[in-house]
């Protein structure tokens, strides 16, 4: 679920709460519920809103939880937090841990705070997820995948280690940015080869002109507009899962991002070589 | 010379583009680290106005770029509206309409069924609702409203905690609870219970699935579908959700649609295009065909003109025909317009005539065009059926948008001006339209002419509605009359009309344009001016300003604001600059005050108090005549300049004609993007420059327009810098010393004049631009004391001097 600040109830609040279906199609296997926090909730929460909302997110998690007919182990909070909320959200995180010391914490951690620690900080939790994806700009037209490439991961390397543990979260999902007159105008979520489609052709590695006005999924595409594939490369991801040793020493874990049946396909044989045998 | 060797290094990379900008009129909202957040329809042009008089809840479904259309719920009676009015009928009105409301709506079903179940009513002291339900005759009505909020409460999560999102409806509940409704459905009851009750039963039937339930849904349906009460808006929609087949489900949302006026945007957001094809494909029923093909041209941002053409070949008076033109007119101004008056995409304008058919643009402006001749012929069609004041409207309008403005005004001016408000203003707006198209502008009766219709409409009870693009935008109306016509007054080189207009309409354009919004906000009495004008522009309007018989038309572009002349003194001065006219600049600045500088905006940091022919915060080496500025004044740098000027003009040697003219080089440099005194030259400074009108998202930044008045090649590309850096240095033939100065300084021109190259910004391979006049410094004036402290202070100009780098 997400954590949205209400303006009119002045307040978090749930939402895009996700809808389990029954059976549960997950038997058999471990389960970390993970709850997205907006930044302006911590930004514009006062301190009993955090106590309230430290409640409400156990409350989620162990509901969720019983629904699936498990315990709660482990819970993992997503948060972009700045250097401006980073004393609130940390309140937050320790109050998890002492509402319920039992249950393993995890935060998510994007790779500008795991750079720059010293202004960013360290979540006080048990590990933390780095996040190697939406490293750059999608709405810059020289970009050449803002969800993920090595080179723009490189740049975020550091001396010494991290002073928590941390997993990696490799990307295994993309999309299309949309450009005209390389104005950016949105996302375009589409299959990730367009090659053979009658309504573009390829231009180059990762672009596709359309050659006829088109609507897809709600959106005017018109001759001449460019789709930008974002699907990660699996050679970089590739590259990246050889360097994970050095970047994260003592790592034995990976999490991919996110579930999707055809995206899953599409990087199996990327996924398989990363997992190992 | 760190300070010149940081600065460059700074330019010459490429680096994100973080503002400078020291503007502070900023009226619109925008992240300028990272680019202004810009909702899709900020940058689409609209001039026709949608047409809801019968339908406001067709509003959702007007053209935009979002998924729906900014809607106001207040515009139209609410199901929660009806239902409570239904209520208060029932109470033969002896109940007050809030009372039922709050109970209905703001009341906890807790809290209810708690004082139900104890029959204890001290809570609801006060509710004249809750008085006439515990009333004894009234037992039944209490009856059922409990049973509602029993069901309710079923669904009521708010205080049971996040975690209560992820389990089930209390189906077992939900399952009793139905079953009462059907049997007290079945019961003989008053009818308004009864439908309701068989509402609820639907409603349970949806959460608490089972298919034995068919039968008794089909029936209760069948009755609660052929009554006029908001309960069988509710029923079609949970009917339709009840269908297990996908195209049976569409089939009765189509319906729901069209029938219920309350559940039209519900219903709207279920349907999808997919399904709606299909159902238009498969269905036997005619109605629904059409109604399928009608919804899924409101969901097309394409073109629908086929769609709109099926709906009237088999519909002609069909209800939503307005609704679909009115899109497709829409769509027509965002394709056609929205580049050219606003900005926001490249626009063709300035290419046409360069461009191949083949440039994309190009290729969808002609096809644009294209179909709007095509649309046209359709509408002409629909209206030789039948003519009503708004197919005559929207025929106007489509005349006007191909240019043939007299078959605009043949319609137009032979009708008769509508009585309906709504109407009314369309008819005025298309009149003032077709006016700014048909006849000279320039002419003052036109312009009187146009007056009279901007005040006619001014005083139309919601025109404010209209006037201001921030209400429901961009519903069109006025601002975007008011704005064309501006583009319209620019093209024809009336900058004052133009300025004062685009103030007026206040649209957000990909300019950094604001207007002024009190009377401290310096920078917005002159930000278009700035723009657009020239020096004797802003003659024209302080005569404005202070003219006081004003005609019609001057009343209607003066502003309610003005600033004091002082601030138009000083812009005048500013473009004589950018013209590089020294003196004319001096006439205009002798109007000011010797303080004006030190006192207002921000000249006061960011004016020099140091002598404008010195560069010492370039090259950590005194230069220049050594004056120093008594206050921050661009009436003292200007004076400076005029004297160097002078010095130069009287010069007898060539010594000291290279000093004069190193320093007038200097004082360019100075007076430049690059040096202290840039804000002699402009009113504000961001990374992004000199990009300029073209790019996405630039609004939000800082840049001088390059139009005729403005110089930009001398303030981004240090043309007449460069010329005479090089004139000096010919000049200094002979004395090493001054050489060594003149070569320097040329190298750091030249150096500033490639920050802006592209190509060398991207360049990553090459590393930033190092200009070879250090290397010819480093070669013939290694042995000047210049270049020793020059050395000393900068070893990057040494390195680049004698090629160790």
């Amino acid at each position: 679920m997400d954590v949205v600040w209400s303006g009119e109830k002045q307040q978090p609040t749930p939402t895009a709460i996700t809808a389990l279906s029954t059976p549960n199609p997950i038997t058999g296997k471990s389960l970390i519920p993970v709850i997205f926090i907006n930044n302006e909730v911590i930004d514009k929460a006062d301190s009993t809103q955090l106590q309230e909302l430290t409640i409400n997110l156990l409350s989620a998690a162990h509901g969720f939880m019983d629904k699936m007919g498990k315990p709660l182990a482990e819970l993992q909070i997503d948060c972009d937090w700045t250097a401006k909320t980073r004393d609130k959200y940390f309140l937050l995180l320790q109050q998890l841990k002492q509402s319920s010391p039992a249950t393993t914490y995890a935060a998510t951690i994007r790779l500008y705070p795991y750079k720059y620690e010293r202004q960013m900080g360290v979540p006080p939790v048990d590990y933390g997820a780095l996040m190697f994806y939406n490293l750059t700009s999608i709405k810059n037209p020289e970009e050449e995948n803002s969800i993920f490439t090595y080179k723009a991961s490189s740049q975020y390397r550091r001396s010494g280690p991290y002073p928590i543990p941390l997993k990696a979260i490799l990307p295994i999902f993309g999309w299309y940015a949309w450009f005209r007159n390389n104005d950016y105008k949105g996302i375009v979520y589409e299959s990730p080869d367009l090659t053979g489609l009658p309504f573009c052709t390829r231009i180059s590695k990762t672009k596709f002109r359309v050659l006829k006005d088109t609507v897809i999924n709600g959106l005017y595409l018109r001759n001449g507009d460019i789709l930008r594939n974002e699907f990660p490369d699996t050679k970089d991801l590739s590259a990246l899962n050889k360097n994970l040793d050095n970047l994260l020493p003592g790592n034995n874990e990976v999490i991919f991002y996110h579930w999707n049946e055809s995206f899953l396909q599409h990087y199996s044989t990327a996924i398989k070589e990363i997992t190992g045998p | 010379m760190k300070a010149f060797c940081n600065t460059i290094a700074q330019l010459l990379k490429k680096l994100p583009a973080l503002s400078l900008s020291f503007i502070l009129a900023f009226v619109f909202s925008a992240a300028l680290a990272c680019g202004p957040g810009l909702f899709e329809d900020d940058a689409r042009f609209c001039l026709f106005r949608p047409s809801t008089i019968n339908y406001p809840q067709l509003s959702a479904m007007q053209y935009s770029q979002k998924l729906f259309h900014y809607f106001n719920r207040e515009d139209f009676e609410s199901e929660n509206t009806i239902n409570c009015k239904e209520w208060q009928q029932v109470t033969d009105k002896t109940v007050s309409y809030n009372d039922i409301f709050n109970l209905q709506y703001h009341t906890s079903p807790d809290s209810f069924l708690a004082a139900y179940q104890a029959q204890k009513w001290e809570n609801f002291n006060g509710n004249s609702f809750v008085k006439w339900l515990t009333a004894k005759k009234n037992r039944r009505f209490l009856e059922y409203f409990a049973t509602a909020k029993a069901i309710e409460r079923t669904q009521d999560i708010t205080d049971k905690g996040w975690g209560h999102y992820f389990h089930k409806v209390e189906t077992s509940t939900l399952d009793s609870l139905k079953q009462v409704c059907y049997t007290r459905y079945k019961k003989k009851l008053p009818a308004f219970l009864r439908l309701r009750y068989g509402f609820q039963f639907l409603k349970c039937a949806y959460y608490a699935v089972d298919p034995n339930d068919q039968p008794k849904i089909d029936e209760v349906f069948k009755t609660l579908a052929s009554n006029s009460s908001i309960t069988s808006q509710w029923a079609y929609i949970y009917y339709a959700l009840l269908q297990q087949e996908n195209l049976q489900q569409a089939h009765y949302l189509v319906k729901a649609f069209d029938i219920c006026d309350a559940k039209k945007y519900r219903a709207f957001s279920l349907l999808s295009v997919a399904t709606l094809d299909t159902l238009a494909q498969t269905t036997g029923d005619h109605y629904i065909r059409v109604m399928a093909r009608a919804i899924a041209a409101m969901k097309n941002p394409g073109r629908s003109l086929q769609d709109i053409q099926f709906v009237f070949d088999n519909d002609p008076a069909n209800k939503y025909l307005p609704l679909l033109i009115t899109r497709e007119i829409n769509k027509l101004e965002d394709w056609l317009y929205s580049p050219e008056v606003l900005y926001f995409q490249p626009f063709l304008a300035e290419n046409y005539f360069t461009t191949t058919v083949d440039d994309p643009v190009r290729y969808n402006f002609e096809y644009d065009k294209k179909y709007l001749e095509e649309f046209l012929e359709q509408l002409l069609r629909i209206q030789r059926f039948k003519s009503t004041t708004f197919l005559n409207i929207a025929v106007a309008h489509l005349y006007n948008m191909s240019h043939q403005h007299s078959s605009a005004r043949d319609i137009l001016f032979n009708m008769e001006e509508p009585v309906v408000k709504e109407e009314r203003i369309s008819f005025l707006l298309e009149k003032l339209f077709t006016i700014v198209n048909s006849k000279p502008i320039q002419a003052d009766e036109v312009k009187n002419e146009i007056a009279a219709l901007v005040e006619k409409l001014g005083k139309l009870d919601d025109a404010e509605r209209y006037y201001s693009p921030y209400y429901s935008y961009p519903a069109g109306g006025i601002s975007s009359v008011l704005l064309y016509l501006s583009r319209k007054y620019q093209a024809l080189g009336q900058t004052v009309i133009a300025g004062l207009l685009y103030e007026k309409a206040g649209i957000r354009t990909n300019e950094y344009i604001y207007p002024p919004y009190g009377e401290s906000n310096f920078y917005g009495f002159i930000s278009y001016f700035e723009k657009y004008a020239g020096p004797e522009d802003i003659d024209e309007l302080l005569k404005l300003k202070h003219k006081t018989n004003k005609t019609p038309f001057e009343q209607m572009i003066n502003p309610a604001i003005w600033g004091q002349d002082e601030i138009y003194y000083d812009l005048k001065g500013t473009l004589y600059i950018r013209r590089s006219d020294f003196a004319s600049a001096m006439e205009a600045f002798r109007k000011l005050p010797d303080n004006f500088w030190d006192t207002a905006y921000e000249f006061k940091a960011y004016l020099p108090l140091t002598s404008v022919s010195d560069v010492e915060q370039i090259i950590s080496f005194p230069t220049g005549n050594q004056k120093k500025y008594t206050v921050a004044s661009k009436k003292q740098v200007v004076a400076d300049v005029l004297q160097i000027e002078t010095l130069l003009q009287q010069a007898k040697t060539n010594q000291q004609k290279a000093l004069y003219t190193l320093w007038l080089a200097n004082a360019r440099l100075n007076i430049s993007y690059f040096g202290k005194a840039w804000m002699l030259y402009a009113y504000g400074k961001t990374s992004n420059e000199p990009s300029g009108p073209g790019d996405s998202y630039h609004f939000a930044y800082y840049y001088i327009n390059p139009n005729n008045t403005n110089n930009t090649e001398n303030y981004y590309y240090l043309k007449d810098a460069r010329r005479l850096y090089e004139q000096a240095l010919q000049l200094a033939k002979g004395d090493n010393e001054l050489s060594a100065r003149c070569l320097l300084m040329l190298s750091v021109c030249d150096e500033y004049q490639h920050a802006f190259d592209p190509a060398e910004s991207n360049s990553t391979s090459t590393g930033p631009y190092r200009s070879p006049f250090k290397k010819e410094l480093g070669r013939l004036y290694s042995k000047t004391k210049f270049f020793e402290t020059v050395a000393v202070s900068c070893p990057d100009v040494k390195a680049d001097a004698i090629g160790s780098r």
